[in-house]
């Protein structure tokens, strides 16, 4: 599961609530990104509420990962479709067959495995609404983490949620044999719906009293990184919201989260998809697709840029017990980011 | 070892000093042992165990009480003043019941103290919420002016470049000109702008 690809060329796009506009902004990602000349396969990983394609127009897709799932098809590959969009390659969820929203362990690892192999200079993940263990899976796999929101409450919540659940599945899967520190992660058991620890003060224990566990798990919450998006921006008041998540993740889950930018609201966006045209294509000159060429600059040099490695024994822990701080009078997307 | 849910909850501040103070027209004040399980503003919803139930239960609903707590690092107690709005039993458990208070006033330091009160494993969200609680609360600096100042500020300019027309000397009067131009361009470019921001998104 943590073999990741040398270049950050998968990119996965979450955000735990459904019609936030997850799936429109990988396709205006994914367009925006082929007209900067790279080659992109948009992956439409909403096992059982698949739609990507409609959104590109297609209606009655040939072979979708269906497909392949079921071994119709050997390799991934032969089930990307050419879209009208020169650049662009794309791969249909399943959503016609019983259980297709529930692939196999057997399943799953193919297809992780035959994603790194596609074709492509970006790879693009559309993860459907909630925190399956499934959907977190492929949002974990992807050196690439995009979480996308509203400044809705329910938005907010659910983007942080989403996050949250990420982060924990990750954990256990990383520390899967480490009995001791997943007993200290999940008291109530990895399986159930469990209330993990606060992660600042299992860090500032483990300091003392297991200094290996904390270099492992300091380092594992420095590697955990995302990139967030808002959504349907209508006021300067909304360009607030990655800042509350961006808080909330550095003084509860250790981890951090910085803000690739916002989208505006547009009323373009919703004519073009009730018309099945991608709407980068129709709509050049929108607000919206002049914000996503910018987003998908910032995609590409974040692509190409090295983490900053992690220095031991400076974690990102707090020494005491967190307080909602001040939000700053700095927006972190502000109208010019 | 970092202490479980259930360990901290026994040791949290919802089992010290946090208790529900009814009044009850010519009786002594029911005081009723609460713990805090939810709350948004100035509605607080509380758990009430081994105490009452039924028929006492709902005869609650309506009466004025205090809340009363003691913040965290201090002896002092706070009272504060709320009606109950609402009573559910538990179907189980006959003296268990669930209550919601409507706080006469609320404010960041109300909810502050009443988070103390809350489960440690809702910290996080507790967390998320106040920060969104302050992002709503934090004013909006605008970076550009509203259309109603650039039409005021385009009227400024046509009102002024009329007197200069009207009693101005020769020379001022080329000013004045120019002033009522760029006044005029202002307002009806603000007009023109609001007009197509309304036939583009009618909300």
């Amino acid at each position: 599961m943590a073999m990741h690809m040398s270049r950050t060329k998968l990119w996965a796009i979450g955000g735990g609530k459904g019609g936030i506009g997850k799936s429109i902004f990988t396709l205006g990602l994914g367009i925006s990104l082929a007209r900067l000349g790279k080659r992109v396969i948009l992956l439409d990983c909403d096992l059982g509420g698949a739609n990507l394609h409609t959104l590109m127009g297609v209606r009655y897709p040939g072979v979708t990962l269906e497909h392949f799932l079921l071994r119709k098809v050997s390799r991934l590959e032969d089930t990307v479709i050419p879209t009208k969009v020169e650049g662009i390659g794309l791969i249909c969820g399943a959503d016609d067959i019983l259980g297709a929203a529930n692939p196999t362990y057997a399943q799953k690892l193919r297809l992780l495995k035959q994603i790194e192999e596609l074709p492509a200079q970006f790879v693009l993940l559309d993860l459907g609404a909630g925190t399956s263990f499934n959907l977190l899976d492929f949002f974990n796999y992807a050196p690439g983490k995009i979480v996308l929101f509203t400044s809705q409450a329910t938005s907010l919540q659910n983007a942080y949620g989403f996050i949250k659940s990420a982060l924990y599945r990750q954990l256990s899967r990383e520390f899967a044999k480490e009995e001791e520190l997943i007993g200290l992660l999940f008291p109530e058991g990895v399986e159930t719906e469990s209330h993990p620890p606060a992660m600042g003060e299992l860090l500032i224990w483990l300091k003392g009293a297991a200094p290996a566990q904390h270099e492992r798990l300091s380092r594992a919450l420095w590697d955990y990184r995302v990139l967030l998006v808002v959504n349907m921006v209508k006021s300067r008041a909304d360009l607030r919201s990655p800042e509350i998540i961006q808080s909330v993740c550095t003084d509860f889950l250790q981890i951090k989260a910085e803000c690739l930018g916002h989208l505006e609201f547009d009323p373009v966006v919703e004519n073009a998809v009730n018309q099945m045209l991608p709407f980068p294509l129709t709509q050049k000159k929108s607000r919206a697709a002049k914000t996503l060429q910018d987003l998908a600059l910032k995609v590409l040099k974040a692509s190409r840029l090295p983490q900053s490695p992690w220095v031991p024994g400076e974690p990102r822990v707090a020494d005491e017990a967190p307080e909602a701080v001040p939000l700053g009078a700095e927006l972190s997307c502000n109208p010019g980011s | 070892m970092p202490r479980n849910h259930e360990e901290e909850e026994l040791d949290s501040p919802n089992n010290l000093g946090i208790f529900l103070e009814v009044e009850r027209p010519g009786e002594k004040p029911m005081e009723l042992p609460v713990q805090v399980r939810n709350f948004t503003r100035d509605l607080v919803t509380l758990e009430v165990q081994g105490c009452c139930g039924g028929e006492v239960g709902s005869s609650l609903v309506g009466r004025c009480c205090n809340l009363h707590l003691v913040p965290a690092g201090s002896d002092r107690a706070l009272d504060l003043p709320a009606a109950v709005t609402w009573i559910r039993d538990a179907e189980a458990e006959e003296d268990h019941l669930t209550l919601g208070l409507k706080l006469t006033q609320s404010s960041r330091i109300t909810e502050r103290l009443l988070g103390e009160y809350l489960a440690p494993r809702h910290r996080d969200l507790q967390g998320l919420w106040e920060r969104w609680e302050q992002a709503r609360a934090a004013p909006v600096s605008e970076e550009a002016l509203s259309p109603m100042e650039h039409f005021l500020a385009g009227m400024g300019l046509l009102v002024g470049g009329l007197t200069l027309q009207l009693h101005g000397g020769k020379a001022l009067k080329i000013f004045g000109l120019a002033w009522c131009l760029y006044g005029g361009v202002v307002i009806g470019g603000t007009i023109l702008w609001h007009w197509w921001r309304r036939r583009r998104d009618p909300r």
